[in-house]
């Protein structure tokens, strides 16, 4: 599987082969007259069909970045090109749109949407693309498949076990299609047999071509990946690659 | 610039709705009975109105009475004899339909060592050509009885089964006392007194049993009577008959027309009807206080409501719900919930007032005009009151959300 296969041409014609850049990222939060620099001056690219981990202590600063590659938050200056938009500037309705369109959700807490089937919690992110019902559900029922869960489709989150909500979870985030999964700590409420069955279930989209990104600090969950970003106090410390993969960035 | 998602928001609001099923009804229940209790407050009003209007009909819609009003000193010229009832017949002709002294004279009766109160109305010849009257056995007073001064009487039902407990007492003599002379009385007719429910209602029950008697038979031709019961001709409006009639009379009298009056039962109805009207939209003003504590109970359970689903909301804006996807869904939901207390509010006022007139039997009148506005108005009171939840909810940062336990 080549990255190549995954190149991307913006509307000038120019190859974007990084579908995230960040540079001079800065995020600093006042709390009263306290300034917490979260993330110092962080340069980041990432390509397309890549499978990364952000690894890092509490406070190291993932978490704000995680925040920030999700489009849920802002920078306070630098510059975030996602996909070839720049985030800095979108207003908080383009920013939703953008991460309807863009990012695929996986949260350590599952956030399945209560009392809703598991079906329509898949559909969710379909209805707010305006994708005819239709293609919804067919969609939905092609997801559910995938991660294993056809028979679970008209269950409520609650009548699931951990590992199964995860896999709603997952379906979910990738009913838009979007270039980049964002997993924050996705095993975190998990048993060992189904974070690895979690893990498996990452792997093998990543191998059908999609772009994860896996926010953890078990090291074993970050093994999974094929290359590790590791952060302490806002500051990357640490980028490197599993032996064998090959730096498209280079 | 963004399109809203109203079919899905509608949708996600009932499975909102219908997933806390006791919430949302206790939630309607202060809509509900400020509804239902506008609904039938207005209604009942309507049925008043309309049983007032029977009752004005039973009165006679040209009926009316002339009387001496506001004077310093009576004068005996002042009172109407024969000869001022042979004029006015005269000069007024076919615009009045009847004519006749207002009188009436009570007396206790006695047969078989029972007694009642009777009140017997003076009429003219031709009364039950003006006004319906139902008659069960033998005839009316008719010109003759009036001619003869005849010393005949027309009992209503209830007397006749009071005092031989039967009902057909034609032929048979009541004895009453009639300016200090007894007197008996043939009777000569047994009719029904048909009275509106509401009307009985307010009346109470009367000491008196009813009947009439010739208006020449009681009195002296030298008798005059204070007042004069007159029917206009329908062909002619009754204002205009009564001013000239009021002209004339006051002309003839040597007086002016503010002393005498010409009441009629259509200024009356009016000003029951603007009473009426008055009162219920007074109280339907009271009962839309409860209207409002309904909706600050919305506002409230949808604050609630908001809070307890911040991380949903967080959720829903993680995956792409943008400021009005969110907005809506909560005003939806709190309109949802106010209309569906409307309707529900709607069909509890109609079937109470419906009990209601079915145990004082009066004709109901619903207003269709106030459902929708009960309704409209609900969800109104729903969006009003939603829209800051909602707001609230619409403008929550994602990631605070998305920490919220």
């Amino acid at each position: 599987m080549s990255h190549l296969m995954k190149m991307k041409w913006n509307s000038e014609g120019i190859i974007m082969d990084k579908m995230i850049s960040i540079k001079n990222l800065n995020k600093i939060y006042k709390a009263g007259s306290v300034e917490v620099h979260a993330l110092k001056n962080v340069n980041l690219e990432i390509g397309y069909g890549e499978f990364i981990a952000i690894m890092g202590h509490s406070g190291s600063g993932k978490s704000t970045l995680m925040n920030i590659l999700g489009c849920l938050d802002k920078p306070t200056d630098g510059q975030y090109l996602l996909d070839g938009i720049s985030i800095s500037k979108q207003n908080t309705d383009e920013l939703s749109l953008i991460r309807n369109k863009k990012i695929g959700f996986v949260f350590q807490a599952f956030n399945l949407i209560p009392r809703t089937s598991v079906f329509k919690n898949v559909e969710l992110p379909m209805i707010y693309a305006k994708t005819k019902p239709s293609q919804r559900k067919q969609r939905s029922l092609e997801l559910l498949g995938k991660v294993g869960l056809t028979d679970r489709i008209h269950h409520l989150p609650n009548e699931l076990s951990g590992g199964q909500k995860q896999r709603v979870a997952i379906a979910r985030a990738m009913a838009n299609n979007p270039p980049i999964i964002l997993a924050d700590e996705p095993t975190g409420n998990l048993d060992t047999q189904s974070s690895i069955e979690i893990m498996e279930l990452f792997t093998n989209l990543h191998k059908e071509g999609n772009s994860i990104i896996l926010v953890t600090h078990e090291p074993d969950i970050a093994e999974y990946a094929d290359r590790v970003i590791v952060f302490k106090d806002g500051i990357i410390i640490e980028d490197r690659r599993k032996e064998g993969v090959q730096n498209n960035l280079a | 610039m963004f399109k809203i998602i109203w079919l899905e928001n509608i949708k996600i609001a009932f499975q909102s709705i219908l997933s806390n099923k006791m919430r949302s009804l206790l939630t309607m229940l202060g809509i509900i009975i400020g509804i239902s209790s506008v609904i039938a407050i207005v209604s009942i009003g309507d049925s008043m109105k309309g049983a007032m209007n029977d009752i004005y009909k039973g009165i006679g819609k040209n009926r009316a009475y002339l009387y001496m009003y506001r004077m310093d000193e009576v004068r005996s010229t002042d009172f109407f004899y024969d000869e001022d009832l042979e004029l006015l017949e005269e000069r007024f002709g076919d615009k009045l339909s009847y004519l006749c002294p207002s009188e009436s004279v009570q007396s206790d009766v006695t047969v078989n060592k029972k007694t009642i109160k009777l009140s017997m109305d003076c009429i003219n010849a031709g009364f039950d050509k003006v006004q319906d009257i139902k008659m069960l056995y033998g005839r009316m007073i008719n010109q003759n009885d009036i001619d003869r001064k005849s010393k005949s009487v027309v009992l209503e039902q209830n007397a006749a089964v009071s005092l031989f407990g039967i009902e057909n007492v034609i032929g048979k003599t009541i004895r009453v006392k009639i300016n200090n002379n007894l007197e008996d009385l043939l009777i000569i007719g047994v009719y029904k007194k048909e009275q509106s429910p509401i009307l009985a209602l307010l009346q109470g029950p009367s000491r008196y049993e009813e009947s009439y008697i010739p208006y020449t038979m009681p009195y002296p031709s030298s008798y005059g009577s204070s007042g004069l019961d007159i029917f206009v001709n329908e062909k002619y409006s009754v204002d205009s008959v009564g001013d000239e009639f009021l002209s004339y009379v006051a002309n003839l009298k040597h007086r002016e027309k503010e002393n005498y009056m010409f009441y009629t039962a259509q200024e009356d109805q009016a000003s029951v009807d603007g009473v009426l009207g008055g009162m219920s939209l007074a109280v339907a003003a009271i009962a839309a206080i409860s209207l409002l504590v309904g909706g600050i109970g919305i506002m409230n359970i949808m604050l609630v409501s908001v809070t307890e689903r911040t991380r949903e909301i967080g959720i829903k804006k993680a995956l792409g719900a943008r400021t009005n996807d969110v907005l809506f869904q909560f005003i939806i939901e709190s309109a949802a919930l106010s209309a569906l207390g409307g309707i529900v509010g709607t069909a509890l006022g109609i079937g109470l007032v419906m009990i209601g007139g079915a145990i004082i039997s009066i004709p109901i009148v619903v207003n269709p005009s106030s459902i929708i506005i009960a309704v409209i108005f609900s969800m109104i009171i729903g969006v009003f009151f939603g829209y800051y939840p909602a707001k609230k909810a619409a403008k929550a940062d994602p990631i605070e959300s998305l920490r919220y336990e």
